[in-house]
């Protein structure tokens, strides 16, 4: 195995460690987090929960990218020697022997699993999405996509470009204004790219934390729907009148047979309240999060820089030696 | 599984295949050479590309073929509701599930929200209203 493949293997191994103990650890810290996130407005909450399901993924990559380029591995790393390479700043050196045939194996296995993960999912949503968008009717005075149909629903489908779709029976069931409701709501989530932040937020979170990155995912999901409450409330210039619109949909949502699995998790309540309640005004712009984000995770991974390198040396060391 | 009328998953249907499938939902039971006739003109297709692709929807169980004469005559298994209700329904199975999901709707269909919970939801947003039309008229 050449030097260039094992250090990339190397890199890549990093990655993920360091990826899944930084999301063990906000799945852990998050619950003492989220009552004070619960009290942000529904969009400041939305974009604050995206951003906190992308830090670990961001600190592992800051980290890795820090401790292997040549230009920064030196920074925050003591001064320390190797047998062959000297004192000079360094990357975590691979010791040789049964690691540099592991560590790609492990790499490749890493890969390999991720790509399951993401690629099957998405591309039969995909042909699901297309095909319906196949049978449905183009409105172009509401702009958007018309479903013959008995069933009462309204979907956003689509991660680059989502579309707006709404049954037939949605529009004959509900009155014209929460018809409009209904639309606006959408066209927000179409506006907001809800699918691709939440579809984003749900690969940032590592997957052998089993249940333990939910209750981040399930806020998001929460904080996105109620944002998109807030801005079709906004357009509709009635707060009632979507909450009202909301559970006309839901009483007349297919009877139990139709629906999906229950998954127990209705937001349904906390959205109406937030409609009835008096709108909060939002604090947290996007860009600002963006910057602060990306600052917590260079910053994390400077000064936790000399920890990893000499972690990853020492677990190396201890893979070396078993017999 | 709990969604009974939607056991079958729905299979993927092509541009083609959609065509066919309208053509059988627009007209009841059809031969190759109706179906033909009907695309022929939109699409230029020749009978054999039209038989090949009835045959691919028999085999993927959408349409039903029983010999009429020396033609076999083709009937559409599901109607286009029972299609769109399948794949609406895999679509928000998608959606509710952990796995990165690709869409999101208004109302959660998998949520299941009983009857009284929206009963009391209903009279609770009445009577803000009510009430903020009391205070308007004040």
């Amino acid at each position: 195995m050449s030097p260039l493949a094992t250090s990339l293997a190397l890199a890549l191994v990093l990655a993920g460690a360091i990826w899944w103990l930084s999301g063990a650890l906000l799945a852990l810290l998050y619950p003492l987090l989220r009552t004070r996130i619960t009290r942000l407005a529904a969009g400041s909450r939305c974009h604050l929960l995206s951003a906190l399901a992308a830090l670990p993924l961001l600190f592992a990559v800051a980290a890795t990218v820090l401790l292997h380029l040549p230009a920064t591995r030196g920074l925050g790393v003591a001064a320390h020697c190797h047998e062959g390479i000297g004192c000079g700043a360094h990357a975590p050196v691979v010791s040789g022997g049964a690691l540099s045939l592991l560590l790609p194996l492990l790499a490749v296995a890493m890969l390999a699993a991720g790509l399951l993960r993401i690629l099957p999912p998405l591309r039969r949503q995909g042909r699901r999405a297309r095909q319906l968008l196949a049978l449905s009717q183009r409105d172009d005075s509401r702009d958007c996509a018309i479903i013959e149909s008995d069933s009462v629903f309204a979907l956003t489908v689509g991660l680059l470009r989502p579309q707006v779709v709404l049954s037939r029976a949605l529009l004959e069931q509900l009155e014209p204004r929460q018809g409009a409701a209904v639309l606006l709501h959408e066209k927000a989530h179409a506006r907001r790219r809800d699918s691709l932040r939440q579809w984003l937020a749900a690969l940032a979170a590592p997957r052998l934390l089993s249940g333990a990155g939910r209750p981040l995912q399930r806020d998001l999901h929460a904080a996105c729907e109620q944002a998109c409450d807030q801005e079709a409330a906004l357009a509709l210039g009635d707060r009632l009148d979507v909450a009202d619109a909301l559970l006309t949909a839901e009483g007349r949502l297919p009877t139990p047979d139709q629906k999906a699995p229950a998954t127990g998790e209705s937001h349904l309540h906390d959205r109406i309240a937030a409609l009835i309640a008096p709108p909060q005004p939002e604090r947290l712009p996007l860009p600002l999060l963006v910057i602060g984000v990306t600052a917590l995770a260079l910053g994390a991974a400077l000064v936790g820089l000399d920890t990893l390198h000499h972690s990853a040396e020492r677990v190396q060391e201890w893979v070396r030696v078993q017999p | 599984m709990a969604l009974r009328l939607y056991h079958k998953q729905a299979p993927p249907l092509g541009d083609l295949e959609r065509e066919v499938m309208e053509v059988l939902w627009h007209d009841g039971a059809s031969t190759a050479q109706d179906i033909h006739e009907q695309l022929s003109d939109a699409r230029g297709m020749t009978l054999s590309t039209v038989q090949s692709t009835v045959e691919r929807l028999s085999r993927k169980q959408l349409v039903h073929r029983e010999k009429c004469g020396r033609a076999y005559r083709y009937r559409a298994l599901l109607s286009r509701q029972q299609l769109l209700a399948r794949l609406v329904a895999e679509l928000v199975t998608d959606f509710s599930s952990t796995a990165p999901r690709a869409g999101v709707g208004v109302v959660d269909l998998s949520a299941g929200v009983d009857d009284s919970t929206l009963r009391q939801l209903e009279a609770w947003v009445a009577d803000t209203r009510r009430a903020r039309r009391l205070e308007d008229g004040a």
